[in-house]
């Protein structure tokens, strides 16, 4: 039995003294948190970083820049931005390890930006690190800048605790009351599969916090080929059928009436057919909501008939956004950014993998966009 | 039967679930995929017939042997020595088959969990706690995989989680599409995550009741082709053929693109449970050799011991490997193995049972 208690003894002292507790044990404070970090193509360096860069492999490619809130009570600034430039994304880690001792907890970030020109050059190489490091959640939200990303992460926001915090709940929250969609690491990987193209939502300096969503960003595959304003945006996340909500402007009833408000939350079908090497996709928007506003002079309660009337109106009026949209895709942009092409896959995958992406599959496809507008009911007037 | 180690029917289903289900569960559907793209699903279901194979034999072997055990059984037909070697080939294998399933938790604990902590450290525990469960005697052992497969429970919810929030059904799409070479292919793959049924060669003779062990089986390959079918097409349905075989091990990348407000990270949680879902696969195995090898030297109750030297022999094994791509390259040899021990070797024996029917009768 003693020897038995012995062996019971150095087993657990043994369990106890190794594993995390020898080895992988973190000192919480010295751990850095970074909430947002911003990848652009180089350019010149402020920071006098680049002293590592000699020959071939260091010759710096991109820069990353990342913010990180200061922890310490002594510190006289919320946040620190280091902009690291680097060969690669995850070669600016020995960067940082020349300013700050401290270790990263990578997984800890939740927000990525790519600035446009970084976008436009292809984001598989600066991106690939990501899906490659353990730690790193796929759950991060991503978003274009229109300019550079450091600029952004730069950025004082007065009204929040720092702009990471605010990027994070501005591209996360933001497909709950408006139609520009949330898009993380593990959705943008995804959407570059065979019939899939990403986007992303835009932002750029605007507004009260000192960043807006100014629209989305389109891509083939991994490169940036376009931009969309907030209206096209909005036709186009009712096109792919992201679900989301959002407010949605309703059109006067009679002549000289104020104009109403909806919001509405919106699904889509697609139906395709093939006949030889044409496509025909038939792509029918759904939307259900209610009124939110409407000041009508009459006094008399919204009827039936009313009700059909603003809904046909305002059927037309977002069925003629998407037809544009559908438009400017097939004609200037050349890639399926309205996510049907995956409905040709799923009928014909062995057949059609390999040419599914190419330009002609969708500027030559023939695309029939129908709005259906429902609204249950008008709040609490008449 | 009052042997330390005799189980009922229900724990003999969930040894064989326990035996089955471990570190492959998360790296199949990416195998399957590459070979069958969306077809990876049907591969799991034709995959199945390897392990009932495997299960239709050794019942059948069991059946003409009542009361023998596995060395009994080898030494009937095989002669004193012939039996015993063939009981050592089985001791090798089952050595050679844990070095890469405990080498692969190593690995998998490594980059997931505690990336500083050294692989000898984290093989050492783990086999520490393999020995001491397998030295406890079958009953034990059959009370371990009864628990733990709950957890299998538990780590299925949390792979289903993601599946609620990012899905595209057109994933699995179209299903006629199918090339029957690829698919084939692919049900080859599987073998490797249906490894572990020949076990029951060595627990047939423990079991309490034998005309039982059908149904067990069959239960338990149920089970295993339940979670393997429920993995697999939750990681079609969330990455699709395409990207899924980018990742190594899709069933925990999978649980990195949800969270709750309450568990951010889906994948730490799951992977606490799954060290207790591998750790089975860990025992099980181990303790038919150690088992064998006590039968063999003519002393049962002295498992344990047999269990250490098992046990140390897989631990110093298992640090072979010394990456991850030396592992995926075993899992081919592992395959190849188990189509041997597990659905061959049987055959074989029921094959010499059925020439020699004279000794069958005596035994």
């Amino acid at each position: 039995m003693p020897r038995r208690v012995i062996v019971l003894v150095l087993l657990l002292s043994y369990i106890t003294l190794s594993l995390c507790g020898c080895w992988d044990a973190k000192d919480v404070d010295k751990l850095v948190f970074p909430i947002a970090a911003g990848y652009d193509v180089h350019q010149g360096d402020p920071g006098n970083m680049n002293q590592l860069s000699i020959g071939p492999l260091e010759e710096p490619q991109v820069d990353v820049s990342v913010l990180l809130p200061n922890l310490s009570p002594e510190a006289t600034a919320k946040v620190t931005v280091e902009v690291m430039p680097a060969a690669t994304v995850a070669y600016a880690r020995d960067k940082r390890s020349y300013t700050n001792a401290s270790l990263y907890v990578t997984g800890f970030n939740k927000v990525i930006l790519l600035g446009e020109d970084l976008a436009r050059q292809g984001t598989f190489a600066p991106m690939e690190s990501l899906y490659r490091f353990p730690s790193v959640s796929h759950t991060m939200v991503l978003a274009v800048v229109d300019g550079r990303a450091d600029e952004v992460l730069k950025t004082p926001t007065p009204n929040f605790e720092n702009m990471g915090v605010y990027l994070n709940n501005l591209l996360r929250e933001n497909k709950a009351n408006s139609f520009i969609p949330t898009v993380n690491l593990h959705q943008f990987n995804v959407w570059q599969s065979p019939g899939n193209n990403p986007v992303l939502p835009l932002i750029k300096p605007g507004g009260i916090n000192g960043i807006i969503l100014s629209g989305i960003a389109i891509f083939n595959k991994d490169h940036m080929v376009g931009k969309l304003n907030q209206r096209q945006a909005r036709a186009l996340t009712l096109l792919r059928g992201i679900k989301s909500q959002g407010y949605l402007p309703l059109a006067p009833q009679e002549e000289g009436e104020e104009q109403g408000t909806g919001f509405f939350d919106n699904d889509r079908k697609v139906e395709v057919e093939r006949q030889g090497d044409s496509y025909s996709f038939k792509i029918k928007v759904i939307l259900q909501g209610i009124i939110q506003e409407l000041p009508h002079q009459s006094g008399q309660p919204i009827d039936t008939s009313e009700v059909k009337k603003i809904e046909e109106s305002l059927a037309q009026s977002i069925q003629q956004d998407c037809t544009d949209l559908v438009q400017l895709m097939q004609d200037e942009f050349k890639v399926d950014c309205i996510d049907i092409s995956k409905y040709a896959v799923a009928n014909w995958r062995r057949e059609i993998k390999d040419q599914v992406d190419r330009p002609d599959f969708i500027s030559n496809a023939n695309i029939q966009v129908q709005v259906e507008v429902k609204i249950t009911n008008a709040g609490e007037q008449k | 039967m009052s042997s330390p180690h005799s189980i009922s029917s229900q724990q003999l289903t969930f040894i064989l679930t326990g035996a089955q289900v471990g570190s492959a569960m998360l790296a199949l559907p990416a195998l399957l995929c590459t070979e069958a793209g969306q077809h990876a699903w049907m591969a799991v279901l034709l995959g199945a017939l390897f392990p009932l194979a495997s299960l239709f034999f050794i019942e059948r072997l069991g059946r003409r042997f009542p009361g023998l055990n596995f060395v009994q059984v080898n030494q009937t037909l095989l002669g004193k020595i012939g039996g015993a070697a063939a009981v050592l080939l089985f001791v090798v294998y089952v050595v050679f088959f844990e070095m890469e399933i405990i080498s692969s938790f190593g690995r998998l604990v490594q980059i997931f969990m505690l990336p500083s902590t050294p692989i000898w450290a984290t093989l050492f525990l783990a086999m520490a706690c393999v020995v001491y469960a397998g030295s406890k005697g079958g009953k034990v052992v059959g009370r371990i995989n009864e628990t733990l497969f709950f957890g299998i429970l538990i780590s299925l919810f949390f792979i289903l989680i993601p599946v609620y929030y990012v899905n595209d059904y057109t994933n699995l799409l179209p299903l006629g599409e199918i090339d029957p070479l690829e698919l084939g292919r692919a049900v080859l793959v599987s073998l490797y995550a249906y490894a572990g049924s020949e076990v029951l060669l060595v627990y047939y003779s423990y079991v309490k009741a034998p005309d039982k062990v059908i149904s067990a089986g069959l239960t338990a390959t149920a089970l295993t082709v339940s979670i393997y079918l429920i993995v697999t097409l939750a990681c079609l349905l969330v990455f699709g053929p395409d990207k899924v075989v980018d990742t190594i091990w899709p069933g925990v990348t999978i649980l990195k693109v949800a969270g709750l407000s309450v568990i951010e990270r889906l994948e730490f949680p799951f992977l606490a449970i799954w060290v207790g879902i591998v750790l089975r696969r860990g025992i099980n195995l181990p303790f038919a050799a150690a088992l064998s090898l006590a039968q063999l030297f003519g002393n049962e109750n002295r498992h344990g011991l047999a269990m250490l030297g098992v046990g140390i022999v897989i631990y110093f094994a298992a640090l072979f490997p010394q990456s991850m791509m030396v592992n995926f390259m075993l899992v081919n040899y592992g395959c190849a193995a188990y189509f041997v021990i597990g659905i061959l070797y049987p055959l074989f024996l029921l094959g010499v049972a059925w020439i020699r029917k004279g000794v069958v009768k005596n035994a």
